[in-house]
């Protein structure tokens, strides 16, 4: 059998979409320009230098480990239970699937050190614009959470159409990186990630943090609970709870597993406490000394009770253990 | 699209995207005016700190904060924004004097902060900053302290 003949040639859409990445961020830098606009964090010269060479470490990165993912998918594959093929609606049908499959994902990376020492780097400019879209990661495959889209082979998607369909789904989600959009249309609003979602989802604000996973369909978040709503008195500030002093891209791609190997490997820790560092959430420390995205919640409603219980805060201050 | 057009793309790409960046005002670094803008930079991410003092470089690149829990802050000028650390009493980096000039250097041991070097105007700033990050207070501050 002609695999070449059954098997569609996609092309590699974020290859493709290139030229039009370069000129959609030189259109979001004349639009950002023009209005004057010092609340909106803008662009910096080596911020932006930072996440292109991160973007471009991305792809070298994924033709240089890609083939781990393949073919672990494509072993996978020859026990599927039915084969979806390639028409259209399978398309379509595996994209959706995929997006749920990207949502745990993206949940998982920034609620686990380990996943989210990759994808650390993403979060890490203070800027919010489209070029922090392109600051990706260089040690995906390493986390090893390609293994989520084993079930998708399984059930009978093929890994070319997993790896075209995932591909589609970052090009979409180029376009929510910016200020320079305020809200889309209400429908648009209720069911796709959009740019008011995405600026959530990068905000180290409180009530912002730990929200807005979606990939392409913000409906994941409605349905499992995790979506919080931009709010105008609560402008979002970009980046990271600790944030980096730092532009040189290979600290910026390696500095996270630096410092969560350090910490897993200090002496006189337990191996639960070790493996508490590599897995728990960001935040976690052995003795309580740090603070997780739940405390820094608590805290801040601890300073604000009046907005106890709003979307993406607690309703009441931590208890700490023995009070 | 072939290996070589690919890298051309995005060579060019990168380059004229940055060259953009920079022709228009993206080059432009943050200095803090005094201390008091230093403190608000601060509080915006350590919300819940009472700073006691702030003592900001010749270069106003950087600032150094004495809490009054004992904790020590940090502002660091990052392009146009600021980084902001803190750390607790005892758990903060390292600093000693500068061999060639009145000031000091701090080691963060951290790979994402680079190590600094701070020039204050007045000595007694450099004075309390090394004192400070070496486990005592300042010793400025502790008459303060007491006074209080």
């Amino acid at each position: 059998m002609d695999l070449g003949a059954v098997i569609p040639n996609y092309p590699d859409v974020t290859q493709v979409a290139i030229p039009f990445f370069i000129i959609a961020i030189l259109a979001e830098l004349y639009v950002l320009k023009r209005a004057h606009d010092q609340r909106k964090a803008g662009f910096e010269t080596r911020d932006t230098l930072t996440s292109l060479l991160m973007g471009t470490g991305n792809v070298v990165a994924g033709l240089l480990t890609g083939f781990v993912a393949y073919a672990f998918l494509m072993w996978v594959w020859q026990f599927r239970v039915y084969d979806f093929g390639f028409s259209w609606w399978a398309v379509l049908l595996c994209f959706v699937l995929d997006d749920l499959r990207y949502y745990w994902y993206h949940r998982i990376a920034h609620r686990s050190r380990w996943v989210w020492a990759e994808h650390i780097n993403h979060h890490s400019s203070q800027h919010y614009n489209l070029s922090t879209a392109l600051r990706q990661s260089w040690t995906g495959t390493f986390t090893g959470m390609f293994v989520l889209r084993a079930p998708l082979a399984l059930i009978g998607f093929h890994p070319v159409l997993l790896a075209f369909v995932g591909g589609l789904n970052l090009v979409y989600q180029f376009w929510i990186h910016t200020e320079a959009i305020g809200k889309m249309p209400r429908w648009f609003e209720a069911v796709f990630n959009t740019p008011s979602h995405h600026r959530v989802h990068h905000a180290t604000n409180a009530r912002y943090l730990d929200a807005n996973y979606a990939g392409t369909l913000i409906v994941w978040d409605r349905m499992f609970g995790s979506f919080v709503e931009e709010r105008a008195e609560d402008m979002p500030r970009y980046g990271l709870v600790k944030n980096i002093g730092t532009f040189n891209p290979i600290k910026v791609a390696f500095h996270e597993w630096w410092a969560m190997l350090a910490d897993a490997s200090r002496p006189g820790l337990t191996v639960r406490q070790r493996l508490g560092y590599l897995f728990m959430p960001p935040g976690w420390s052995h003795d309580g000394s740090r603070d997780d995205t739940a405390r820094i919640k608590a805290n801040y409603v601890a300073r604000h009770p009046d907005q106890a219980g709003m979307p993406g805060l607690p309703a009441r201050p931590m208890v700490e253990p023995g009070e | 699209m072939s290996l070589p057009v690919l890298v051309g793309v995005v060579a060019f790409g990168i380059a004229l995207v940055v060259f953009l960046v920079h022709v228009t005002g993206g080059s432009t670094r943050l200095v803090m005016a005094d201390g008091a803008q230093a403190e608000a930079l601060f509080l915006a991410d350590h919300e819940d700190a009472q700073v006691r003092r702030v003592m900001l470089t010749d270069n106003g690149q950087e600032a150094v904060l004495l809490l009054a829990d004992g904790g020590i802050g940090f502002v660091h000028s990052m392009g146009s924004k600021a980084v902001a650390l803190r750390f607790k009493a005892g758990a903060g980096p390292v600093a000693k004097p500068a061999s060639d000039g009145p000031s000091v250097i701090i080691a963060f041991h951290d790979m994402s902060m680079p190590d600094l070097t701070l020039t204050f105007a007045d000595a007694r700033d450099r004075d309390s900053v090394a004192a400070a990050l070496s486990g005592g207070a300042a010793p400025d501050l502790l008459t303060e302290l007491e006074a209080a």
